[in-house]
């Protein structure tokens, strides 16, 4: 959160179930259509397997059910978009899964509002803030934390997909 | 700019530091090979030329000194002691260290500084004192033999051609260029050529279409006196020319004799005037021109012969130690690999489409593509292959300062040390291999004492041996020691609890024991080994290169460690397999064999999981089940046997589907607690199949009939 300046105001929304998310345009590398992934045995549940990006074995990760909201639906309209985050001090390169990609848009990270303590199904750390574009909400996701091991991505128990 | 050159510096000063540490230890060994002592002054002397020049001024400080005392050795005023031996390694661990320190100068490492120069300073005046009784001690009568091995070889089938060539005063009028001739002449060889220009009379008496000047030299060349007469065969007729071959011997004495010994050897001088002119101080070549004993031209060709002659073993040198070779970096290496493996993956697509299109002008394009892109990957890969002999180097010094510190006798002999392996496993073989040498010192090799009292060399010998086999390279390290005390090794496990007190163990069984994590049989805690933590670690790093470790040991007569080493990580032959939807990888190193199986009989089996192979009853896993597979088990399934590192086992499987090239991926850290996987690999259409760790699958097999008997 203390780290949002600086940055580009620009961010890709998205959706995962029906609410809105957002990560800095400057983490995305690309944003590719469902394709075949290979799923990895014996591996968490939100480890959702792994695909062929240029050549590099990219893992894919459901943050639904990292965020306890459920499995995500491998549907038509289902994109992966290939983030680059820090993981355990190093760069990584992984694929996420969103329900449907919006478009970028350009948010103030000053204008956002601190999430509130309650009522949120994350932990406080994975946001970065929360903005209103219009009538609607975009939660800016912190992604570095969003994949920090044995963070719980829960205060809910999973399972309550709507 | 300068940051680039201070880096190209530390590698090139790392690989020399490198050569000097086995140049030292050879010398050990054999302290009258005046060859070896001359490699160390040189790496020695290129150090201290380049540390200087990058501003390495503390490594410049007592190399400088630690020259000097090598220089003295050289002319065998030090002999060749182990206390010498001693310093020198000691110094080029220094260098190593200041190296390593960077730009930082730090208290302790300037006191080791001025230590090691107050020694060599007292080595080198110590024996000053007696130096003048002894001129013919080791380092001084060597010189004498050529060098054995690279001049020699290097310069087969090459002669040397001594040439005057004087033009004919006219030679211009005709339009000859006479430097394009001696271009030619050039390019038969090398080429030392004086020109000699003393006749050119002074600018107003000049005519410019004159020629006034000759060229004498030497030619070291493949070609024969008739190439080299060819060269001037239009201008023949109005030049003189010579061409004489000189032997062999005349080129070396060049190269170790001094300028008056040639003089005199090719008469152009007595000797008598020699030792005259000698006796002044002045450079002896113009001495004699002043003095007028030979002409200025004489001296310059012979001059030109010295140089020439060094000019051309140096390149022989060159030629027979470096292989003519270049330097990259390791991370361009990498990225070519990359790059190939990728090639790979794209042409198997390629010809998984040309054969969906059956269009066959694509087919022909896409198989001549295929048999390129397999010889480069064979190319690609064996420049990542070094010969494993520049980490035997390490083991000798290894060996050699902790027998010192454990007060016992070993020699390390190596084999094979020209066996190549991957660059990258050579890396990670390093440190477990240091443990087993260390191991084998610290518990096998028994004190010179007990040694005698089992009536055998005071000395004990470590053997380190690498050989190709098949896929694989095995690397043995074999001491004559005491051997493994299998009552100890059991009572030791028995005390940590790893095994229970009554167990029946096979002596196979137990000599594994001592691969268990926290094991150790060491009776008092050194500072080498006997902390516990070893050989598991050892196990560890092996099993994660795809190895495996085996022990035979001899009770009284020694123990042998064999790690089996697949040849490259990058690549291997894979059995692509099917379960379902889903695609597999078994490695075709550790397949054993195919066989199939009725559904039914799958079923019967049940639980016990066993079937026979081969006359044996083999434990199996059912993929599907194990790895959670959707979907039915077709009516005849097929498994797969592998070996696993001690023990074989069977794969079921819905299909083989065959061999298959594959471009090994990481799997990454995000899947590092995943078992049973060693990695990725690229399907043809571009969808990624997991490779099985075969080891690990066993384990956990073997894990779970263990638990399911105890429950039971």
């Amino acid at each position: 959160m203390e780290e949002t300046s600086g940055r580009t105001g620009e961010y890709l929304c998205f959706f995962l179930g029906q609410e809105q998310y957002a990560v800095n345009v400057s983490r995305v590398e690309v944003v590719l259509e469902m394709q075949n992934v290979t799923r990895v045995p014996k591996a968490p549940p939100h480890m959702r397997g792994v695909i062929n990006h240029r050549g590099s074995v990219v893992p894919v990760v459901d943050l639904r059910m990292r965020f306890g909201m459920g499995p995500s639906k491998l549907a038509e309209g289902t994109s992966i978009i290939i983030l680059q985050i820090e993981y355990g001090g190093d760069l990584l390169t992984v694929g996420v899964l969103a329900d449907g990609v919006r478009e970028v848009v350009n948010l103030d990270p000053a204008d956002t509002e601190k999430p509130p303590r309650l009522g949120s199904r994350l932990d406080e750390a994975v946001i970065e803030g929360i903005a209103k574009r219009g009538d609607e909400f975009v939660i800016l996701l912190n992604i570095d934390e969003a994949f920090r091991e044995g963070v719980p991505g829960t205060a809910v128990p999973a399972g309550t997909d709507r | 700019m300068l940051d680039k050159f201070k880096s190209s510096f530390r590698e090139e000063a790392e690989e020399l530091l490198g050569q000097l540490e086995s140049t030292l230890l050879e010398l050990e060994d054999s302290p009258s090979d005046a060859e070896l002592l001359n490699a160390a002054f040189r790496a020695i002397h290129t150090i201290k030329g380049s540390a200087g020049m990058f501003g390495f001024d503390e490594i410049a400080r007592f190399t400088h000194d630690l020259e000097n005392v090598l220089d003295k050795a050289r002319a065998g005023k030090i002999a060749i002691s182990r206390e010498f031996i001693d310093l020198a390694l000691r110094g080029r661990d220094h260098i190593r260290g200041l190296l390593s320190s960077g730009d930082e100068l730090t208290e302790d490492l300037r006191r080791t500084t001025d230590a090691l120069v107050e020694e060599c300073r007292a080595l080198a005046a110590e024996t000053e004192a007696r130096n003048e009784a002894s001129p013919g001690s080791p380092g001084a009568a060597a010189p004498e033999q050529p060098a054995s091995g690279a001049p020699g070889a290097a310069s087969e089938g090459k002669r040397t051609f001594y040439i005057r060539f004087q033009p004919g005063p006219d030679i211009f009028r005709n339009g000859t260029r006479v430097l394009s001739l001696l271009a030619d002449l050039a390019e038969l060889g090398e080429a030392t050529l004086v020109p000699h220009v003393h006749d050119i009379p002074r600018l107003s008496e000049m005519d410019p279409e004159r020629c006034y000047c000759y060229w004498e030299g030497y030619l070291t060349t493949e070609s024969d006196r008739n190439a080299i007469r060819d060269v001037f065969i239009f201008v023949e007729s109005e030049s003189s020319l010579t061409i004489e071959e000189i032997e062999e011997t005349r080129i070396n004495d060049s190269r170790t004799k001094r300028l008056g010994e040639l003089l005199v050897q090719y008469q152009h001088v007595p000797p008598e005037e020699i030792s005259k002119a000698l006796s002044s101080q002045k450079r002896l070549g113009e001495i004699l021109v002043e003095k007028g004993i030979i002409s200025k031209d004489a001296l310059d060709t012979t001059l030109a012969g010295q140089n020439h002659a060094k000019k051309i073993q140096d390149k022989a040198a060159e030629a027979g130690g470096a292989l003519a070779s270049v330097r990259v970096a390791s991370e361009k290496l990498d990225q070519l690999v990359d790059l190939v493996g990728e090639l790979v993956t794209l042409q198997a697509r390629l010809a998984r489409t040309s054969l969906d299109l059956k269009e066959i002008s694509l087919a022909a394009i896409s198989e001549q593509f295929e048999r390129l892109i397999a010889q480069l990957r064979d190319n690609t890969m064996s420049i990542r292959m070094l010969p494993i002999g520049s980490t035997f180097n390490k083991f000798r010094r290894v060996v050699r300062d902790l027998s010192t510190e454990l007060g016992k006798e070993a020699d390390l002999l190596t084999e094979g040390a020209d066996t190549e392996l991957d660059k990258t496993v050579i890396e990670r073989l390093n440190d477990p291999l240091v443990h087993i040498i260390r191991n084998s010192l610290d518990h096998g090799i028994e004190s010179p004492q007990d040694r005698e009292a089992a009536g055998k060399n005071r000395k004990g010998t470590i053997l380190l041996k690498a050989q190709h086999s098949g896929a694989h390279v095995l690397i043995s390290v074999r001491d004559d020691g005491a051997g493994l005390n299998a009552e100890a090794i059991r009572a030791k496990a028995v005390e940590r609890g790893i095994v229970a007190p009554g167990q029946e163990l096979t002596e196979a069984e137990i000599n594994q024991l001592i691969f268990h994590p926290g094991f150790s049989t060491a009776k008092s805690v050194t500072k080498v080994s006997g902390r516990g933590v070893g050989m598991d670690v050892v196990k560890r790093e092996i099993d994660s290169l795809g190895g495996t470790v085996m022990i035979s040991t001899e009770r009284g007569r020694g123990t042998e460690m064999t790690l089996k080493i697949p040849l490259t990580l990058a690549i291997i032959e894979g059995l692509l397999v099917a379960v379902g939807g889903e695609y597999y990888v078994v490695p075709l190193s550790s397949v054993d064999g195919c066989i199939e199986i009725p559904k039914e009989d799958l079923r019967k089996v049940g639980e016990r999981r066993i079937i026979p192979y081969r006359g044996d009853l083999l434990p199996f896993v059912d993929l599907r089940s194990y790895f959670e597979v959707p979907g039915e088990t077709p009516d005849i399934a097929q498994i797969v046997i592998a070996n696993a590192q001690d023990s074989r086992l069977g794969f079921v499987v819905d299909n083989v589907i065959g061999d298959y090239q594959t471009v090994i991926k990481p799997l990454g850290r995000m899947y590092k607690d995943v078992s049973g996987i060693s990695g990725a690999t690229i399907l043809g259409d571009g969808t990624v199949a997991l490779i099985l760790d075969v080891n690990r699958l066993s384990q956990a097999v073997q894990a779970e009939s263990q638990r399911k008997v105890q429950a039971g």
